[in-house]
């Protein structure tokens, strides 16, 4: 059932010629988070996320210092590299403060035009509704000159039914693994989304509709109780460390990665209702470190969120030198200590991963999950 | 640090204002970020208390490790700002040279120092339940625009009814005014003050004017801080007229960017001044010196403020970084720069390494990067510091004077 994905996301970079020719479109690279794609897509572009990657990093150490994330790390080395020759520009938003030097990294070392947008952080709501007011025209403006088309309001409201339904599939895939937990393994559930960055938004969509056909019908595997997990932190983890959670038997229930769950519990923008829609596509959904929403306590949220998914316990996967992230943990942690969840915290590098000592640490975990009852 | 007669007196302004911080019971107070509009908190009657600023007097005062220990021992991680891990701890222990801060009524952050900020100021508003107020400052990455200038000016408009409400007294437009040109009178006698480091021999060093960057921090807006800056361009003026030098027999001139380290401040003094190395100019006192009129391309008080919070360096795009640091080089006839590739500062430092190599190729003037943390001493290696700032200074010796 996920053999295309797995194969869309090995070596997906010796693809985007094929993606670029097949699509008859400009690819976009977005970095994270949160740039809305289907701007990108309005304008004449395909957009291509891109969220780190495993890769030795010999030319981004040169430029940037040893206290950044492996994220902005090797997005710049795949840059330096020339692995994305075929993309037409590059887009940022302001979710950090290393993204926001990083889009003036590229803007010295990159061929391609890039382009920000700033995610307005302003505590008074109508300050902020008026900043985006501002933005949406001069980033539709910027994006045009990238791709060469103008955004029209009907792209863009054909571009936001096609990723409001990619957004209600991957919604389904979620509800499915929830309801569903041991239907579908970390791997290839994290597969099937991420596929999603590479792929022809039309052509994932069919993907994704023949996927949730399938799972309709599929048996849940019949497993020993093995305690049901979240996963919390900025980004997926490798790979790697999805395998080592089916292996050990810890089926995952929800997550909000911000490539995950809180992505996917976004709406999409709409031209209908631009500012009002663009205000939730920013700021509603599942709570980001990265974004200040004034009046929403993100701890109480995340605990509910793991009570109501049915998780036994939490493993937060923190990006190392994600600063955002590293300051909501405590609170985290003491709210989930509050409603008697234990949680467990593993740094996650791109490289180099102790495996060993991963699966000694997961598998303690799992011990006092299962001895604790839950 | 050089002698000045001034030191006393912004050691007095400095204790009496903690002391007022920690005993009123009639001025609600207000936690801070460097750069944030405090004018309209000191308009407003309330009390502005800097974390960044006590988080620094900690540092300075070898007090911060502790602090930062205590801060992580919480679950703070270390790849957190060090000056928020200090404040969390200086909050836990009530450590420092105050014995702790006293606890806010509310709190204003402004985006353009960093985004860390918001993330700071969250915890703490989540510690005490009190309210928090970000005035969001865009990053200027082509230069200043009038939506960015706009924007600020309706969220200055915002925060004067957040004070409003929270001090329980109408905000008094004329007391902004007067506090606005307090300010400006003050930013301009610190520019002046910092401009007279062009002369050779240069008469402080950058290392004096972190150190003098406290009272303009803290109490911007008040006619106490306007005073303080201007005996203290006076008596510098006074080191000018007289030939005296900050470091005896210099012989190299260079630029210190980022923010200092904190717990290394006399070494390195010492360092310098044993090898005839004046830091004559820093990027970083430049943040608090000057509300531009001219630059705002109006005559509106306001909407200066606005730019002059909107222009920082570190806000700035990496190009106009890069003009600062020419320009800076050529007008203070400097023979190198450092850059302290700050691992809590990350707007700081991310990206330093090509500004170095692009400033250095357009000024010909060497630039050295060294790894450290302004507020975590653990960060700092004695020896790999020393090894670089020597072979720094020796690259500079056909600059030298």
């Amino acid at each position: 059932m996920f053999a295309f994905f797995h194969e869309t996301l090995k070596d997906p970079l010796s693809r985007l010629a094929d993606l670029r020719r097949n699509s008859g479109r400009p690819l976009i690279g977005v970095t994270p988070a949160y740039f809305p794609r289907e701007w990108i897509h309005a304008a004449g572009g395909l957009p291509v996320s891109f969220w780190g990657a495993a890769l030795p990093l010999s030319r981004a150490d040169a430029l940037l210092p040893p206290s950044c994330c492996p994220v902005s790390r090797s997005i710049l080395e795949i840059e330096l590299a020339g692995l994305t020759a075929e993309l037409s520009g590059w887009v940022f938003t302001s979710l950090c403060d290393t993204l926001v030097n990083l889009r003036e990294i590229f803007r010295g070392v990159s061929l391609r035009p890039t382009l920000v947008f700033p995610i307005p952080l302003a505590s008074d709501p109508d300050c902020r509704r008026a900043r985006l007011a501002a933005l949406i025209p001069e980033v539709f403006e910027k994006l045009a000159r990238m791709t060469g088309k103008a955004v029209t309001p009907d792209a863009l409201a054909a571009a936001g039914r096609l990723y409001g339904d990619i957004r209600m599939l991957q919604r389904r895939l979620y509800e499915t693994r929830r309801s569903r937990p041991r239907l579908i393994g970390a791997r290839d559930f994290y597969a099937a989304i991420q596929a999603d960055f590479f792929l022809d938004p039309a052509e994932y969509r069919l993907r994704l509709e023949a996927l949730l056909d399938e799972l309709a019908n599929a048996a849940e595997q019949k497993e020993l109780r093995a305690p049901q997990i979240f996963l919390s932190g900025m980004i997926a983890p490798p790979a790697d460390v999805l395998v080592l959670l089916d292996r050990l038997g810890m089926p995952v229930v929800d997550d909000d990665f911000a490539n995950g769950g809180r992505s996917v519990s976004r709406p999409v923008f709409s031209p209908e209702d631009p500012v009002g829609s663009l205000v939730q596509t920013l700021f509603g959904g599942r709570p980001c470190p990265c974004l200040h929403v004034p009046g929403i306590d993100r701890a109480a949220v995340f605990a509910a969120t793991v009570r109501e998914c049915g998780a036994h316990g939490v493993l937060f996967l923190p990006v190392r030198c994600c600063e955002p992230d590293a300051f909501e943990r405590p609170v985290l942690n003491a709210a989930l200590a509050a409603e008697g969840i234990p949680a467990l915290t593993l740094e996650m590098e791109f490289e180099s991963l102790p495996q060993e000592s991963l699966r000694s640490r997961l598998e303690a975990f799992r011990d006092l999950l299962e001895e604790s009852g839950r | 640090m050089t002698r000045l007669a001034s030191f006393t007196r912004m050691k007095e302004l400095m204790t009496l204002h903690y002391l007022e911080a920690k005993t009123t019971k009639e001025k609600p107070i207000i936690w801070l970020t460097s750069g944030a509009p405090v004018e309209y908190v000191v308009a407003a009657g309330a009390l502005p208390v800097y974390p960044e600023n006590y988080a620094a007097m900690c540092a300075a005062g070898h007090q911060a490790l502790r602090l930062l220990e205590a801060a992580e021992a919480e679950g703070y991680s270390p790849d957190i700002c060090s000056y928020a891990r200090t404040d969390f701890g200086q909050d836990l222990l009530r450590g420092g040279p105050a014995g702790g801060l006293p606890p806010p009524c509310a709190l204003v952050c402004a985006t353009n120092i960093c985004r860390t900020v918001v993330k700071w100021f969250e915890a703490v508003a989540r510690k005490y339940r009190v309210p928090l107020f970000v005035v969001d400052l865009p990053f200027l990455h082509d230069g200043l625009t009038r939506d960015a200038v706009a924007y600020a000016l309706r969220q200055f408009e915002a925060l004067a009814g957040f004070l409003a409400e929270r001090t329980g007294r109408p905000f008094e437009r004329e007391r902004l005014f007067a506090a606005v040109a307090l300010s400006r009178e003050t930013t301009a006698l610190w520019r002046k003050t910092l401009d007279l480091c062009r002369r050779r021999p240069a008469p402080i060093t950058a290392l004096d004017a972190f150190v003098h960057i406290a009272p303009i921090v803290t109490l911007r807006g008040t006619a106490a801080c306007r005073d303080y800056y201007e005996a203290l361009f006076r008596e510098i003026e006074g080191r000018v007229e007289r030939g005296e030098a900050a470091v005896p027999q210099e012989r190299y001139r260079a630029l210190w960017d980022n923010l200092p380290i904190w717990d290394r401040m006399r070494w390195l003094e010492s360092f310098f001044a044993e090898r005839g190395l004046a830091i004559a100019a820093a990027t970083y006192p430049n943040s608090w010196a000057g509300i531009d009129a001219a630059a705002a391309g109006s005559n509106d008080p306001l909407e200066a403020l606005a730019v002059s919070y909107l222009r920082l360096y570190i806000h700035s795009g990496f190009a106009q970084r890069a003009e600062t640091l020419v320009r800076l080089i050529e007008e203070f006839s400097l023979t190198g720069f450092i850059m302290h590739s700050n691992r809590s500062c990350k707007p700081y430092s991310v990206g330093m390494y090509g500004l170095r190599e692009e400033v250095s190729r357009r000024t010909g003037v060497p630039g050295v990067v060294i790894e450290a943390d302004h507020n975590d001493p653990r960060q700092f290696t004695e020896a790999r510091t020393i090894t670089a700032l020597e072979a720094f200074i020796e690259s500079m010796e056909p600059l030298a004077g």
